[in-house]
């Protein structure tokens, strides 16, 4: 008696979740085949891939394939490039996101957000490519619009495409311009999600709007900065391909300050087509980004438990 | 609590789909980028495919099938065959007219019909890729590119041609001639090359009311020297304008390249290496490069270039359209000028500057080839000798349907124009020369000088053939090294060839960077090889 009551509690719940499952389920699918399934072609990054022979049968080559990562001249800027500007792009971008998140709480006509909110946002869904013509309508040098100004300001002309030293600031803004509003929508939604009493209470007992912000909503947010930059780190050897290809034209006179991993990847496989040591790339890539956000999060998990990942 | 572990959740979900987003977009723009760059490719190359083409008219006879063959070729099973084939749109008006049309001819000798597939020219490259590794139904294509059909082959994923056009196309065989040389992989021929420019050669297509203006004549301009100087005289009385400009991406000043063949990475033979033994060299390090890079400098310095060459992407037509300049640098065959006068609405000269030369990559640079997923290989020969025997399977590959896409201008001669109301940028199929097998059997387009077919014959005839044209070089060894050059080049070439850094120094810095990159390696490699073919000769 008492057993098949609590069976049927459990078919009842499990009865109540099937919605939910259902809601899972998409996803789940999507993740399965998208990014599960795919993972097996791991493999190709150790064969010397003959499709007469087929994935599997292809001669195994062990680590011949990861060879060109290393053994190059570029190696070194090649690494520098990516992990430096996907660091700065961290730090810029989260701070960035906060500010706007914060600004944004702040105003009170809902109206008003939810312009300013499509306006953050709007950037995020332009396609890299038009990202590249926007840059390029304003640095070019015959008919762009900075050079423009500096034209009517009696100055010289700069020749953006040729001079290396001005990208690395370039990119991190274009990065910058295109990332922020997207990642600010997340801390606002976190901001609005809070419990509004403690706000109230705080500036009752005369808190001002800067102590609010650095006592209660930044403290707050936390997690979510913590989740958010851990998601990033895993991906601190790979770049945006568009970022570093398409925004400077492929010019070669900013390679030095563009090539990043990906790019290095690209431009060496164009002519050898080798799928093996494309495969080799991402390999070490994922790799490096699951290592690190192992210890990374294992330091989390030592100074703040509860934000942690996993 | 329990508000903050949601809002946590939620936040961690987001950012899951967010990465997840960041996944695909990347993806896509990665993808983006390949199809700009295969449309850099492309539209370099477009310049053949638009051209109109025509012929001599002679009734060819058809079909070399024998009885031999017919036994095979007409054996009561009518099979389906796709043809895949690059084009503007992937549904042209009357490609359904034109299928029929195709089968029909096919018909005569040949149990087999044909499908026409067209894939657009932005995403040919990748999506041909994706059809062949997934072994989708495809029976017979043409291709660019040899180095991506000579990866393919070593893949396995073609079928050698060897085995099949002996027998079942003769005539192409017959047609290709000594320029099939240029398709082989190792020892055997995977595609067939197609009737147009085969040779590379260097010079300007410039306009012609200006170089009138200046006193010169083409014949007197022989040299790099004599262009400089024709620039400067029309440089004085059109202060504004530009002289010269290139392909977006490509140097403007190419020139030196035209003394090597150089199958990989720059590293190559002389072409006039003729003294019985073949020596691989660095072509970056020649005199020529170097003289070739000061000659960019001092270009550039006097304003010959307009500015940010490597990155802007404003079409070089539209340059000599809207008057900015004078003329464009790169190959001059019998097409550039009548093609260059279309397209920019002036009319404009070519003028060659010899050397010319004939490798293997501007021979094989479009092929017809046949996957190894094809159903009936030797019915797919068979049509595919058709293209390049048959005058009326030309004709109605290359210009569509009478009456609809095209109209006699002169039956006898076979010249034709296209009907009242139809151009290029409308006419419901037409395909360029540079994708039929023979175009010079068919007619002739009316806005071609007459006897064009002859001068292409001549011009590719003429052209001096590279001592390695038969040579194919296996990089398997030496991948590493050619990945990092690539990179070295990609950093300098452009910048170098238009004139944008001191020449010595940049040249003395691509060298080094070379070295650095292994090109010595590369270059031994290349010479053991090139030992052991030539031993085999």
């Amino acid at each position: 008696m008492k057993e098949t009551k609590k069976g049927s509690t459990t078919i009842k719940r499990i009865r109540k979740a099937v919605p939910l499952y259902l809601m899972i389920l998409p996803g789940f699918l999507y993740l399965l085949i998208n990014n599960y399934i795919p993972m097996s072609g791991i493999v190709i990054a150790f064969k010397d891939l003959n499709f007469q022979k087929g994935i599997l049968g292809s001669d195994w080559v062990g680590f011949a394939n990861f060879v060109y990562l290393f053994k190059t001249p570029e190696a070194f800027r090649i690494l520098r490039n990516t992990v430096c500007y996907n660091l700065a792009f961290m730090v810029i971008n989260t701070t960035a996101a906060l500010a706007i998140a914060i600004l944004m709480s702040e105003i009170k006509s809902k109206r008003k957000v939810k312009i300013y909110q499509t306006c953050v946002l709007v950037p995020t869904l332009v396609s890299m490519i038009i990202v590249s013509y926007m840059v390029y309508a304003f640095l070019n040098t015959r008919t762009g619009y900075v050079n423009g100004l500096l034209r009517s300001m009696g100055r010289t002309e700069i020749a953006f495409y040729t001079e290396p030293v001005y990208w690395p600031f370039i990119l991190v803004f274009v990065n910058f311009w295109k990332g922020a509003g997207y990642a600010s929508v997340l801390y606002l939604a976190n901001i609005l999600g809070m419990d509004q009493e403690m706000l109230e209470a705080a500036s009752i007992d005369g808190a001002n709007r800067w102590q609010r912000i650095k006592s209660i909503i930044l403290p707050l947010l936390k997690p979510t900065v913590i989740i958010l930059t851990l998601m990033s780190i895993s991906k601190i050897f790979n770049s945006d391909f568009g970022l570093f290809y398409q925004v400077p034209l492929n010019s070669g006179a900013l390679i030095d300050v563009t090539n990043t991993i990906d790019t290095y990847v690209y431009r060496g496989m164009i002519n050898l087509g080798d799928i093996g040591m494309s495969s080799a790339a991402g390999f070490y890539q994922s790799t490096v980004g699951f290592v690190l956000i192992l210890i990374v999060n294992g330091i989390t998990r030592k100074y703040s438990n509860e934000n942690a990942l996993f | 609590m329990k508000k903050r572990i949601v809002s946590v959740i939620l936040a961690a979900m987001m950012a899951l789909s967010l990465a997840a987003g960041c996944g695909t977009k990347d993806d896509g723009v990665t993808k983006d980028a390949n199809v700009t760059n295969e449309q850099g490719k492309d539209s370099q190359e477009t310049p053949e495919d638009t051209k109109e083409p025509e012929g001599t008219g002679e009734p060819g006879d058809a079909q070399g099938a024998e009885g031999d063959t017919s036994s095979v070729l007409k054996d009561g099973n009518v099979q389906e065959l796709l043809m895949l084939l690059p084009g503007p749109t992937s549904s042209p008006d009357h490609m359904q007219d034109v299928e029929d049309r195709m089968n029909e001819i096919i018909a005569k000798t040949i149990d087999a019909k044909i499908k026409i597939q067209i894939l657009e020219w932005g995403n040919w490259v990748d999506q041909v890729n994706l059809m062949m590794s997934g072994g989708e139904k495809l029976d017979l294509l043409v291709y660019a590119n040899p180095a991506l059909i000579s990866n393919m082959a070593q893949r396995g994923q073609l079928l050698s041609l060897e085995d099949y056009a002996p027998t079942y196309a003769k005539e192409a065989l017959e047609a290709s001639g000594k320029y099939l040389d240029a398709c082989y992989v190792g020892d055997t021929y995977y595609g067939m090359p197609t009737f147009r420019d085969l040779a590379t050669s260097g010079g300007i297509t410039c306009r012609k009311d200006w170089l009138e203006e200046s006193g010169m004549k083409v014949e007197d301009i022989k040299t790099w020297d004599d262009i400089e100087t024709l620039y400067d005289k029309v440089k004085e009385k059109h202060p504004d304008a530009y002289m010269g400009v290139g392909n977006l991406h490509a140097p403007v000043l190419t020139y030196a390249g035209l003394y090597f063949d150089g199958p990989g990475a720059g590293v190559g033979c002389r072409m006039d290496d003729n003294d019985g033994h073949i020596d691989i060299v660095n072509t970056y390090a020649s005199e020529e490069y170097l003289e070739m890079a000061k000659r960019a400098y001092r270009w550039n310095q006097k304003g010959f270039f307009i500015p940010d060459p490597t990155t802007d992407n404003t079409q070089l037509e539209d340059w000599i359209r809207w008057d900015q300049c004078f003329s464009s640098v790169g190959g001059v065959h019998p097409g550039s000028a009548p093609d260059m006068t279309r397209s920019t609405g002036k009319e404009m000269v070519g003028i060659r500057i010899e050397p010319r030369k004939m490798c293997a990559p501007s021979v094989g640079w479009f092929q017809w080839i046949i996957p190894a997923q094809c159903e009936a290989p030797e019915k797919a020969c068979a049509i595919m000798n058709l293209l390049y025997s048959d005058p009326d399977m030309v004709n109605v590959f290359q210009f569509g349907v009478e009456g609809k896409d095209w109209v006699f201008v002169d039956e006898e001669k076979g010249i034709i124009t296209y009907p009242e109301g139809v151009d290029g940028t409308n006419v419901g199929w037409e395909k360029g020369m540079a994708l039929v097998g023979n175009g010079s059997i068919g007619y002739l387009m009316d806005v071609w000088p007459e006897g064009i077919y002859e001068a292409y014959k001549e011009y590719n005839d003429t052209s001096p053939v590279s001592p390695l044209f038969q040579f194919t070089f296996d990089n398997t060894n030496v991948k590493n090294e050619i990945a990092a050059i690539t990179n070295v080049l990609e950093k300098y070439e452009a910048v170098i060839g238009c004139g944008l850094s001191e020449p010595e120094e940049a040249v003395a810095k691509l060298n080094e960077e070379l070295e650095a990159a292994g090109i010595q390696k590369v270059i031994d490699e290349m010479q053991s090889q090139v030992d052991a073919w030539e031993a085999t000769k």
